[in-house]
């Protein structure tokens, strides 16, 4: 698992939002175990606070469970996954159109541009 | 959860300048703190302090509830920033050192971490490059199985790769019980590692938050925080 | 812990002494062998003789070393950056000092016996046996005029030359110590307290003298003298243990100078 991470934001809701992801495009498969914390902690360059803290989100959320002395696994739920990540998405689409519209872009030149992309 | 270090109204001056000024701080166990500030703003008097290699002039400084003194030292691994081992030893002399004095000492820990970083431990300091230096001196910090681990300026002056590695050993040696103060002025290498953060500024320390609150309520990175902070 | 801060400081002196000791060795053994040689050769004559003088050479040059290395070591360990090592260490200022001071006064003497030695080799034979004889004779002499008293003035004497010597060391060491507390040129600042000592001394040697010849020109000098005659055993055995007191009061203020300084005012660069 690659990690790109944005150190202007909070790093505990890009974990959660990145392992939602994977959830949600099936690279992560329900009852797989999760590296640990440690692990991803290591891979990321983070502190495992922060990686504990995000798996801790996840449960609530009901993405992920853990079994002590094992390790956390995900969840059988990619109906919250997608349910996260079409917010994301949303989040996203608004971010990028706001963007375009700081350039100077109308709503008419941005449909244009998208399907010229396209 | 317990108390590793608290510092109540620390002052120290040095003739007449004052390296801090009544300065209050404290940290609990399991966390990994950064302490950020330009050069002479205090950081090293503070470090120097905590290690017992200082007095300081009022105030009091408490290391996992004791003075700094023989117990003290026994639980705090240090790191300074110099080059402080004597170069005629050899790898393996040093480690033999280190397990002979500290009982927290994990020398198999530091043997396998030598051995997959491809160094001899039958070769002499002063023989290993500036980075294979670093790496040693960090193993052996690293390999004690202290509660409070004090890294002066532990990736400044190496190269990236040499820094990655410092960093994952950092991380993959964290633990709940103890925690870690990295004292740096590369803050933007390091800010993704640290739950907490203090600013020290010409002796005083004018923020003491979590790393995830700045980015939270400043919308910024620390390093960008910092850099406004110590504008010029 | 302590035990541990002995091997180091041991080890330390081993390999710094150890190859002295064998060019010693080395150099006593080999003048000897020349001796069994009477061959009527200038350059015979040239390598016998040099090989006596580098052995008389060694001799102090082994004896240099000790203390060289016993005033570097101090310096080095305790207040360069090892001293970032060294005093992280969980040990106290009190080991420290002990353990240094100790480890070379043992080295001293070992260095001492093995200088002992290489003469036995130096002298084997004839020479070494002259050597015997004269101090067996000296000794029984001794025993003689003074009695079962030598036991005790000898015993003395030893415990002088200890105590006096730790007490040098720790002159040395408090210079050093001292010299701790300038803000720069630090080891200037500790040959300026050596000259501040041995000026010291002078002065109070001085004043010693000045005392002396004072009584000595006095009216009652003759009645002190015979006194001190009649009982001169009781004073020898008070100069000697004065002289023993006097040392260890003067190591004490030292040592608790450097523990101070140490403890309350140490700032490592």
């Amino acid at each position: 698992m690659i990690w790109k991470l944005n150190k202007e934001k909070p790093i505990c809701p890009q974990i959660y939002e990145l392992i939602c992801v994977d959830i949600a495009s099936d690279k992560l498969k329900p009852d797989q175990k999760l590296p640990s914390v440690r692990e991803i902690a290591i891979q990321a360059g983070i502190n495992p606070n922060t990686v504990q803290k995000a798996f801790e989100k996840l449960e609530v959320s009901g993405l992920v469970y853990s079994i002590r002395g094992t390790g956390w696994f995900i969840a059988d739920n990619k109906d919250s996954a997608n349910e996260i990540v079409r917010n994301l998405i949303q989040e996203k689409t608004v971010q990028y159109f706001e963007a375009l519209k700081g350039f100077g872009m109308t709503d008419g030149e941005i449909k244009k541009y998208i399907e010229e992309w396209q | 959860m317990s108390e590793i270090l608290n510092c109540q109204g620390i002052t120290k001056k040095f003739g007449n300048v004052i390296a801090l000024c009544n300065l209050n701080l404290s940290i609990e166990s399991g966390k990994i703190v950064g302490l950020l500030g330009p050069n002479g703003s205090g950081k090293t008097t503070l470090i120097k302090l905590i290690n017992g290699l200082l007095q300081p002039d009022m105030g009091t400084i408490t290391v996992c509830g004791f003075k700094p003194g023989v117990e003290s030292k026994a639980l705090v691994s240090y790191l300074p920033d110099n080059n402080y081992l004597s170069d005629s030893m050899t790898v393996k002399q040093v480690v033999e050192l280190f397990e002979d004095f500290y009982e927290d000492f994990r020398s198999e820990l530091a043997y396998s971490m030598l051995e997959k970083l491809g160094i001899d431990i039958q070769r002499k300091l002063k023989t290993l490059s500036k980075g294979n230096k670093e790496k040693v001196s960090l193993i052996l910090v690293m390999s004690r199985n202290a509660l409070l681990y004090v890294l002066d300026e532990p990736i400044a002056g190496v190269d990236p790769a040499t820094r990655d590695y410092i960093i994952s050993t950092i991380i993959n040696n964290y633990n709940p019980q103890s925690s870690v103060i990295i004292s740096t002025h590369l803050i933007s290498d390091i800010e993704e590692v640290l739950d907490d953060v203090i600013f020290i500024k010409q002796g005083s320390l004018i923020l003491h938050k979590s790393a995830e609150e700045i980015r939270e309520e400043n919308g910024m990175s620390v390093d960008a925080l910092f850099r406004e902070a110590f504008k010029w | 812990m302590v035990k541990k801060l002995f091997k180091h400081e041991i080890a330390f002196y081993f390999k710094r002494l150890l190859p002295f000791y064998i060019i010693l060795l080395s150099v006593a053994v080999f003048s000897r062998f020349l001796q069994n040689f009477e061959v009527d050769f200038f350059v015979y004559d040239i390598i016998y003789g040099s090989s006596i003088v580098t052995y008389f050479i060694m001799n102090f040059a082994v004896l240099a070393a000790v203390i060289v290395n016993a005033i570097v070591r101090f310096y080095k360990n305790l207040f360069t950056r090892e001293g970032y090592l060294s005093f992280t260490l969980p040990v106290t200022a009190t080991n420290h000092i002990f353990v240094k001071l100790l480890t070379a006064m043992l080295f001293s003497a070992i260095t001492t016996v093995i200088m002992f030695i290489s003469f036995i080799f130096f002298s084997f034979g004839d020479l070494f046996a002259e050597f015997c004889k004269a101090f067996s004779y000296l000794l029984k002499n001794a025993v003689k005029s003074i009695g079962i008293d030598a036991v005790f003035y000898i015993i003395e004497f030893v415990l002088l030359l200890i105590v006096s010597f730790a007490s040098t060391l720790f002159v040395y060491y408090t210079c050093i110590t001292i010299g701790q507390l300038a803000k720069k040129n630090r080891i200037a600042a500790a040959f300026g307290v050596y000259l501040i000592f041995y000026l010291i001394e002078q002065a109070i040697g001085t004043i010693l003298v000045i005392i002396f010849s004072a009584v000595s020109l006095s009216e009652n000098w003759n009645n002190i003298a015979q006194y001190i005659m009649d009982n001169i055993k009781t004073f020898a055995h008070i100069g000697l243990v004065g002289l023993i007191i006097t040392s260890l009061v003067s190591s004490f203020i030292l040592f608790i100078i450097d523990r101070h300084i140490i403890t309350k005012r140490l700032n490592l660069e």
